[in-house]
């Protein structure tokens, strides 16, 4: 009897982890193919919710929006450069120097005279491939719903840091007629808010003053500008790295300078008298 | 390194020579090949990417120009002033070649002499700045504003001063159902106007808010007294139902109509007491006075000490707490890293401020090139001032060419002190190396003849530097590390202990500067078989050494000891000693 109810019992705890098995491996391809689904058709859904046949300019803002703060986030940790040149390695960032002189007790000499300049220029350059594949997602969104789209301009694209936020525009001219209605858009323009602009102007301002003068003092800078964190961290071998960060908006602007740097000791005779 | 001669018996006078060296690194450097440092070039472009620099010839590009002179000497790289043409920025100390690439226009004079970079008061909406007229051109586009500019003013404080804000006031839009209201400028008014329906009348009420009982307007107090912030401004408004901003939070006026009628000057609204005690009524917050109106955060403590009585924002306090000390914003305090009280090795000078409710740390000079000065600007009827800490050059590189002690201690020309009772050997010694004394006019002077009883001093750093002493390949650091080995050789001492043999018994007794070996006078050392000396103390047990040690760490980062975080250096006490010996019939 015993053996039975043993035997009985043991029948049913394997039949109970077979049945288990069974779950689990339903279970698994059930979130496996939940995955999948989700990976293939969210993105799609996404994209569509955001095309609007009225209104590219929504469609476009929303396909070159991240692009765009990806690159300005990533140079502002640089210096302004997306491919630093000249820099110093910081904290795991390659921070441009924006003012340079490699010996001491002299000013530095500018490297970088247009910053806001080259800034948007750099700008310009990582996003106009996928400023152009925007555009070609476009069009073929209007085709694939059966409208004629016909994209004119050389698709130059120029960024312009405003007061407060970045300005992109490009030089295309969308046409799309279904039927006998046609549709013109052009002066296509994303706005991204971002106050890389003051920010990289105040950085003009410290720069000019290490330029002239060497050390700069960020006493007065910090009582006008109350929004902006100032931060000056010198360095062992003379560079100074300074962080401009917005606290409202969290966002930084960094760069590295090296001006009237002293030495250790009793310093070294200038290389050229 | 270190030389242990065995010392002979004889049964003659003879001397042992004890050396302290200053530092081992004079030592292990070797000094750089007068060569290599001629050989600086300048470079269009270094190899790392600068413009126009003076490198040594491993750091040049040589795919750009370079030439063997100054970088000032050449045409290519001479520093000017960078013109934009279009934007109007004239940047100083650019090199041609730098200026020419970014497509400026370059001039050698300075930006003053240059009449596109004269500077004049350029007024955006109802700020101004001082800048030139080609950027206040530029800027107008940039900030999309209306610009003028005057150049007539010559002084950015002047500039700032007169810039004049556009008054404020309610511009009514009466579509003759509903009087519509918003506060702004009567030019902004203006345009409402142009833009309005002919079925709608626009007026402008200088001065007068919407909330005005006069003005008969759909807007009105919030029900619960709502309040809000304005970019740029640093107090807590009152805002009323159609999103407008009223005036200055203030809870005992919260119900008198008055204060929703006309716009009320900041100076004229509550006052908001220093200690911020009143914030929970009064919204007056003043960032310069150390309050700034924010969002009221429960858990922030620190910024908010209660919450306000009416709405959701509340004048912070931007002061900070630190190690149990309350500092205002804006306050500065000087600070050091640990070990610094000692000068260790890497121990370096700070400043701490107080910012927008946290603690910002900036070092100074590194090397301590840099002291920081702690200083207090009374305040008007408190008796704590306002804290105020400055970095200021370290001024001890003179300190050891200073013979007497008026000049060694002359604070406005260098950070020294006058030390009685040692000596610098390395500089302030004869041509025997005898340590020099002082005279009567506290001047140091070589010693007389041995029954010259006076004592010497030394005129050392009052804030001894680092220095670059450890190892390194690149050549400039390699010039810093024989600086280095320089100045610590200054400290070294010569002490000669005389012994002498009496009887020619081979037994031999110290009868002269024996302090130096750690014996006493008339005590002998014992030598071993092998030469060796074994009662002789060449370690911390030997006070002439470690008072000598102590010398050395004052000069810089000298001598044997720990660094700022605890760790022992490579060398003990007795590693920096020499005994020589010699003899003398």
């Amino acid at each position: 009897m015993k053996d039975d109810k043993e035997r009985g019992r043991n029948y049913y705890s394997i039949s109970n982890k077979k049945a288990q098995v069974t779950i689990f491996i339903i279970i698994a391809i059930v979130i496996v193919g939940a995955a999948l689904l989700f990976y293939f058709l969210v993105p799609k859904a996404e994209t569509e919710a955001v095309f609007d046949e009225t209104n590219p300019q929504a469609y476009i803002q929303t396909c070159i929006e991240d692009k765009i703060k990806d690159t300005v986030e990533t140079l502002s940790l640089q210096g302004g450069s997306i491919e630093s040149e000249g820099y110093i390695l910081y904290q795991g960032d390659k921070i441009e120097y924006l003012c340079y002189t490699s010996e001491y007790y002299v000013p530095c000499k500018i490297q970088r005279p247009f910053l806001v300049e080259h800034i948007e220029s750099e700008i310009e350059n990582e996003i106009e491939d996928d400023m152009k594949m925007c555009f070609d997602a476009l069009v073929d969104f209007y085709e694939r719903r059966n409208y004629d789209a016909n994209l004119e301009g050389s698709g130059d694209t120029t960024v312009e840091l405003l007061a407060k936020r970045i300005k992109t525009s490009t030089d295309y001219t969308l046409t799309v007629s279904k039927g006998s209605g046609t549709d013109r858009y052009e002066r296509f323009s994303v706005l991204v808010n971002n106050n890389l602009y003051e920010l990289a102007s105040i950085a003009n301002d410290i720069i000019d003053w290490e330029a002239e003068y060497g050390d700069f003092d960020t006493t007065y800078y910090t009582t006008v500008y109350s929004n902006i964190k100032f931060e000056k961290h010198n360095q062992q071998e003379g560079s100074t790295i300074y962080i401009l960060t917005n606290r409202d908006q969290g966002t930084k602007f960094q760069f590295a300078s090296r001006s009237v740097a002293w030495p250790p000791g009793y310093g070294e005779v200038p290389i050229f008298d | 390194m270190t030389k242990k001669r065995g010392m002979k018996k004889r049964k003659e006078f003879f001397f042992i020579l004890a050396v302290l060296l200053a530092g081992i690194l004079f030592l292990v450097l070797s000094p750089v090949n007068a060569e290599e440092s001629s050989s600086y070039f300048c470079a269009e472009r270094t190899t790392n990417g600068l413009w126009c620099m003076n490198v040594p010839w491993d750091e040049v590009n040589t795919n750009y120009d370079y030439t063997q002179t100054s970088c000032e000497a050449t045409s290519f790289c001479k520093a000017g002033t960078c013109v934009n043409g279009i934007e109007g920025s004239c940047r100083p100390n650019v090199p041609e070649v730098v200026c020419d690439d970014a497509r400026g226009i370059w001039k050698p004079e300075e930006r003053d002499e240059i009449p596109q970079c004269q500077l004049g008061c350029c007024y955006i909406g109802s700020g101004a700045s001082f800048v030139t007229q080609t950027k206040c051109t530029s800027q107008a586009s940039r900030y999309g504003v209306e610009i003028s500019f005057d150049p007539s003013i010559r002084d950015p404080i002047q500039c700032i001063a007169s810039a004049y804000p556009e008054e404020e006031g309610a511009c009514v839009t009466d579509d003759g159902f509903v009087r519509h209201c918003k506060r702004t400028t009567s030019q902004k008014c203006e345009e409402t106007r142009a833009r309005a329906l002919e079925s709608e009348t626009v007026e402008f009420h200088k001065g007068t808010l919407c909330t005005a009982a006069h003005l008969e307007t759909e807007c009105v107090p919030t029900e619960n007294y709502r309040t809000k912030l304005e970019p740029d401004r640093d107090e807590v408004f009152f805002e009323d139902s159609c999103g407008n901003t009223a005036n200055i939070y203030d809870s005992k006026k919260k119900d008198e109509q008055a204060y929703w009628d006309y716009i009320v000057d900041k100076k004229d609204s509550c006052d908001l007491s220093s200690d911020l005690r009143n914030a929970d009524v009064c919204g007056n917050c003043n960032y310069l006075e150390g309050s700034i109106g924010k969002r009221y955060d429960r858990g922030n403590s620190q910024m908010f000490s209660k919450a306000p009585n009416y709405g959701d924002y509340i004048c912070a306090d931007l002061g900070c707490e630190y190690e149990g000390e309350h500092y205002e914003h804006g306050e500065s305090w000087c600070g050091t890293s640990v070990g610094s009280e000692d000068n260790l090795p890497g121990s370096e000078h700070f400043k701490f401020k107080c910012d927008y409710g946290e603690v910002n740390i900036e070092q100074g000079k590194p090397f301590r090139g840099e002291i920081c000065i702690d200083s207090e600007i009374p305040v008007e009827g408190q008796e704590e001032g306002f804290k105020v800490a400055n970095f200021r050059a370290n001024l001890w590189t003179k300190c050891v060419l200073q013979d007497n002690q008026e000049d060694c201690e002359d604070i406005q020309e260098r950070d020294c002190m006058w030390v009685n009772g040692t000596t610098l050997g390395g500089i302030h010694a004869d041509e025997d190396g005898i340590p020099l004394v002082v005279d009567e006019d506290g001047e140091l002077v070589p010693r007389e003849d041995e029954e010259d009883e006076r004592i010497g001093a030394a005129c050392v750093p009052k804030y001894p530097p680092a220095l670059w002493f450890w190892e390194s390949n690149t050549t400039r650091q390699q010039t810093s590390q024989e600086t280095a080995a320089e100045i610590c050789f200054v400290g070294s001492q010569v002490c000669v202990v005389k012994f002498e043999d009496p009887y020619f018994f081979g037994a031999t007794t110290c009868v002269e500067n024996c302090h130096c070996l750690g014996l006493k006078k008339g005590e002998d050392p014992t030598r071993m078989k092998d030469g060796s000396l074994v009662n002789i103390k060449l370690d911390k047990d030997n006070e002439w050494i470690v008072n000598s040690n102590k010398l050395c760490i004052a000069l810089g980062d000298c001598g044997a000891s720990e660094n700022y975080i605890g760790e022992a250096g490579h060398w003990e006490l007795e590693d920096l000693v020499e005994v020589t010996e010699l003899k003398e019939e």
